[in-house]
């Protein structure tokens, strides 16, 4: 919008001046995660006491007994901190015209609201004997992914040609090999189903998935950054696509949301993200990846996300089949827990991983 | 008159009711009509219901005007027809719309179900224009999907039951209770009422019904209980409703035919097209009707009423004070009858009866168990008061009052008396985790109806294919079990997966079972592969250490068990446990690098071991000296913790003082 109002002023004849440093990228990224921030400070504490106050409160399902011990009654939906903080900042810094912002904004509130049904039917909803099934959620999911993976491998996308279904590999110079508009359609929906349930299980501790999505989506911003710049995409040779370097203000403003988050989410927790938030930093993640064409670094930079998935999905399926524990507890966290680790202990431990494989991530920019 | 005035209801209020469908969603808005009617100036009332349903059966005969309207059932569809159903009731709603219009009510009074549900959305609409109350009555304890929805369109939410403000998605409720017509209520001499009805005054008249629709069970149960009610020489006459016919069950033809046979062929029968009446030796008479078209009457002239649990039966027995003996359906979601039923039970207001699941998928009541309860009150007059009297007080108190202010309200645009705690009933606890059940049903008594209704569902469980099943049976039986059980869990403890080889092993220590029964499975659970079943082998041997410490080789079999590289949930448990059965010297090596653990779950389980073997007198006095010096090497820090929010305990301190009737539960406003 900033950008708007500078075009606006070109137009009357007025020079801009020093207002020409709003074309810059890297400006608008700073921009966007101060913004984003200081909504959050500002507004937060107005916003969890209205959340509390209309009962949108985490009752782990029981709210018989409200002991001092325990955590129950804090209110969730958290999300819709961070979705209104990223909507106001991309809204004021980012370059609305450009279509990879515009495919994963639509994605962040689409999955956010997904969310948002889903603590709703949880949270005042309370009777498992109703409410939205598994399978009502899968296909909420699905209903975006399938047509973004359709669109993705089909003409209209505005990536090169060249792009469109073929495999990269992180630290690999050239594609692995073209895999066909269908099996691609089908890696993607599967890719992005995985990462959105990923991260949904990985809030599982206060402030536990605000570090390594913090993480992963800096990496994809700088990837972002670096591939719609000519210069420095040759220079590191990665192929160019134009245009994506504004998903680097996206990225900056869900980054600079998330710390903002942070600020009340880190233990022990004011607010809790709820489905609203983990689905919309999930989907936004996955379409950044994809837009970027970095998905196949996600093992890998999202690796916490991974891991949680990987564990809880094995004990679900494979221990449920064969009536035995296959670890000691699912997802990665609560084994930590069990185990006697203290939650924030934990929680940063979770940090240092994530940390360390953001760096290895980054290094696969350098290292081809 | 002059309060009405003051509280700004100045002219007769205009009150369009909804609600159909069944009868269940007709009689109580009815009901709350009349009680309206008694203490507001209520002027002209009109109903809006379906066409070919129970309203339009009943409404007319009531003397109401009535609209038919478009609707259908939306939960419960197959895909194909939801596109249809949901065409149907946003037709439905225009309607509605165009009578709200026409009609321009003050207040609109609903009663939930499918039938209700076009009207209430288009009184939301019509809101900002026409300013109409929107009030909801609900009848069940869990709101199906559509009332769920609906009630967020109501300005205040009427219930039958105290938990149902749980469970309801809009938040302003009101408790009211389940409103009873004053036809069902009235006090009438019984003789009477019996002869209103043409049933001779001289005998007790036992009332048979299960809704408007039948249910087989009964109607099968009923049949087959004839034979053993004649040769008791049952002097009653037995007024059996069997129900009217649906699309999968003509319960009369059917009902008819099963008695013909039970019956044999030296009775007296008179039938009819649609009546049928027996006299059978020693003074029985029995009548099968189709249907009971004014149960009103009916139940003001019974002695006893069997009947189903659901919630506008139990209101209806409840407030007219009759005997009863409910026989609630079995499976339905949440078992709300089934807790309905129990309910009534434990304050001593009716008797219950069980179903279970047949053999060919067929839920049934024993035709002998309804025999039995039949004799003994037939024979009993005073269990009869009795039982009466407690179902008299257990009726829902006072309803035409709290209705009757919650309408004042909120036509006056007043907050009205808003259930203000939402606390999760018991029973959905119960539900939810196993274990909790398991504990609430080990504190009850042998005989209470919850275990009763809960063995029947362990049987069950246990029969069943899936091992999940069958766990869930396993944990039940350590509450439920008798001595018939300990066999078959102590086969379970060889059998199944681990899970339930551990939860055999637990059941059979929570049944109580002696210490020397237990030495061979635990022998064996110390062995086995799963690492679940050999930490509760620890656990439980811990338990009887007194008894089992004498037995060598099973302390040899702990001993080389813990020595061993073992799994983190083993030996914590071992660590815990050791010191009970080995002596100190040996535990002290033992546990000594221990000491340093990463985990905290080790360090804590010495300090447990070392306090249980310290009160069980395992510890010899002179030994305290070097046993503290050696526990004081412990690292005790690098731990996990419990926070203590003051907060929390501040403000439950203050609640507490401030009420001192409630018990835990905690909530807002």
């Amino acid at each position: 919008m900033i950008e708007l109002l500078i075009d606006g002023l070109k137009l009357l004849g007025v020079n801009p001046g020093a207002f020409r440093i709003v074309d810059y990228i890297t400006f608008r990224v700073v921009m966007a995660a101060l913004t984003a921030l200081v909504i959050e400070l500002v507004f937060g504490h107005a916003l969890i006491v209205r959340l509390y106050r209309r009962r949108f409160r985490d009752t782990g399902g029981e709210f018989s007994s409200l002991d001092q011990h325990s955590k129950r009654g804090t209110p969730t939906g958290g999300g819709l901190i961070i979705l209104l903080a990223v909507a106001i900042a991309i809204a004021l810094w980012g370059r609305l015209t450009n279509y990879h912002l515009l495919v994963v904004g639509a994605a962040f509130g689409y999955f956010g609201l997904v969310g948002f049904i889903d603590d709703f039917q949880k949270v005042r909803l309370k009777s498992s004997l109703f409410g939205l099934s598994q399978l009502a959620k899968t296909v909420l999911q699905l209903a975006f992914i399938v047509p973004y993976a359709l669109w993705f491998v089909s003409g209209v996308n505005i990536l090169p040609k060249t792009h469109h279904t073929q495999v990269f590999v992180p630290f690999v110079k050239n594609a692995l090999f073209d895999a066909g508009p269908l099996l691609f359609a089908l890696f993607i929906v599967f890719v992005f189903f995985s990462i959105v349930n990923a991260v949904n299980i990985t809030d599982g501790l206060d402030g536990l998935v605000c570090g390594p999505a913090i993480m992963t989506t800096l990496i994809y911003g700088i990837f972002a950054y670096v591939l719609g710049n000519v210069i420095l995409s040759r220079y590191l040779l990665f192929p160019s696509f134009p245009g994506v370097g504004e998903l680097a203000v996206f990225a900056g403003a869900l980054i600079g949301a998330l710390f903002g988050f942070l600020w009340y989410n880190a233990y022990p927790a004011e607010v809790f993200m709820g489905d609203t938030g983990s689905m919309a930093i999930g989907a936004a993640l996955a379409t950044l990846a994809f837009q970027t064409r970095q998905e196949m670094l996600f093992p890998l930079v999202g690796g916490v996300f991974v891991a949680s998935i990987a564990t809880s999905l094995i004990q679900e399926k494979l221990g449920m089949r064969f009536g035995r524990r296959i670890f000691l507890r699912a997802p990665l966290h609560h084994a930590q827990t069990y185990k006697g680790v203290a939650e924030p202990k934990v929680v940063t431990r979770t940090w240092i991983v994530a940390i360390m494989l953001a760096l290895l991530a980054a290094l696969s920019l350098k290292l081809r | 008159m002059t309060t009405a005035r003051r509280r700004g209801i100045t002219k007769n209020i205009r009150i369009l009711a909804t609600g159909g469908g069944t009868g269940g969603h007709v009689y109580p808005i009815l009901a709350i009509l009349e009680m309206l009617r008694r203490d507001l100036p209520v002027g002209a009332v009109e109903w809006v219901g379906s066409r070919g349903r129970a309203e339009e059966r009943i409404v007319p005969a009531a003397g109401l005007p009535i609209h038919f309207i478009a609707s259908a059932p939306v939960s419960g569809q197959s895909p194909l027809e939801l596109a249809p159903a949901i065409w149907r009731n946003l037709v439905g709603t225009f309607q509605a719309l165009l009578i709200l219009f026409r009609f321009r009510p003050q207040l609109v009074l609903a009663a939930g179900g499918y039938v209700s549900a076009p009207l209430c959305f288009a009184c939301f609409l019509a809101r900002p224009v026409l300013r109409t109350r929107l009030v909801i009555h609900e009848q069940n304890v869990v709101p199906g999907l559509m009332n769920q929805v609906a009630s967020l369109f109501a300005h205040t939410v009427m219930t039958s039951f105290a938990d149902t403000p749980y469970f309801l998605w809009n938040t302003r409720c009101v408790v009211t209770g389940y409103p009873v017509r004053a036809a069902v209520t009235e006090r009438r001499d019984r003789d009477v009422a019996k002869r209103a009805i043409g049933v001779a005054d001289d005998r007790p008249l036992v009332l048979v019904y299960g809704g408007s629709l039948g249910s087989r069970s009964i109607n099968r149960a009923m049949a087959a209980a004839l034979p053993a009610l004649t040769e008791a020489r049952a002097a009653c006459t037995i007024l059996h409703a069997a129900g009217l016919a649906t699309g999968d069950y003509d319960a009369w033809k059917e009902t008819v035919t099963i008695v013909e046979s039970a019956l044999g062929p030296d009775a007296l029968i008179e039938r009819g097209p649609s009546s049928f009446q027996a006299r059978l030796h020693g003074g029985l008479i029995y009548r099968l009707v189709p249907y009971l078209n004014a149960i009103a009457g009916d139940l003001q002239a019974a002695d006893l009423v069997v009947c189903r649990a659901g919630a506008g039966t139990i209101a209806e027995i409840t407030a007219a004070g009759r005997a009863a003996i409910v026989i609630p359906k079995r499976g339905l979601p949440g078992d709300h009858q089934e807790h309905n039923a129990i309910h009534l039970a434990e304050e001593g207001a009716a008797d219950v009866l069980f179903e279970r699941r047949g053999a060919n998928g067929c839920d049934t009541v024993e035709a002998a168990e309804l025999v039995g309860a039949l004799l003994t009150l037939l024979g009993d007059e005073n269990a009869r008061k009795e039982l009466a009297h407690r179902a008299l007080a257990a009726a829902p108190q006072r309803v035409s009052e709290k209705v009757v202010a919650t309408v004042r309200a909120v036509l006056a645009r007043r907050p009205a008396d808003w259930a203000p705690v939402i606390v999760e009933p018991r029973t959905v606890q119960m539900q939810k985790q196993v274990d909790v059940l398991v504990d609430v049903l080990g504190q009850q008594s042998a005989d209470s109806f919850w275990r009763r209704l809960y063995r029947i569902k362990m049987d069950e469980a246990l029969a069943s294919s899936d091992w999940r099943q069958i766990n869930t049976g396993i944990k039940l039986a350590g509450a439920l079990g008798g001595d018939e059980d300990i066999s078959r869990l102590l086969g379970f403890t060889t059998s199944g997966n681990g899970f339930m080889r551990r939860n055999a092993l637990r059941a059979l220590a929570m049944l109580g079972v002696p210490a020397a029964a237990l030495r061979a499975p635990l022998r064996q659970a110390l062995h086995d592969p799963t690492f679940e079943v050999r930490a509760a082998a620890f656990e439980i041997a811990a338990r009887h250490a007194p008894a089992l410490r004498g037995d060598t080789d099973l302390v040899a079999a702990m001993l080389r068990v813990a020595s061993h590289r073992e799994h983190f949930e083993v030996r914590t448990q071992a660590l815990k446990a050791l010191p009970l059965f080995i002596p100190l010297d040996a535990y002290l090596d033992l546990a000594a690098p221990f000491r340093f653990a990463r985990s905290v779950r080790f360090r804590q389980a010495i300090l447990d071991g070392l306090r249980a073997a310290l009160a069980a007198g395992c510890i010899p006095e002179d030994a305290f000296d070097a046993t503290r010096l050696w526990a004081g090497e412990m690292l005790i820090t690098t731990s996990d913790f419990k926070p203590a929010f003051r907060i929390r305990e501040s403000y439950l301190d203050l609640y507490r003082a401030l009420d001192p009737g409630a018990h835990d539960e905690a909530g807002s406003r």
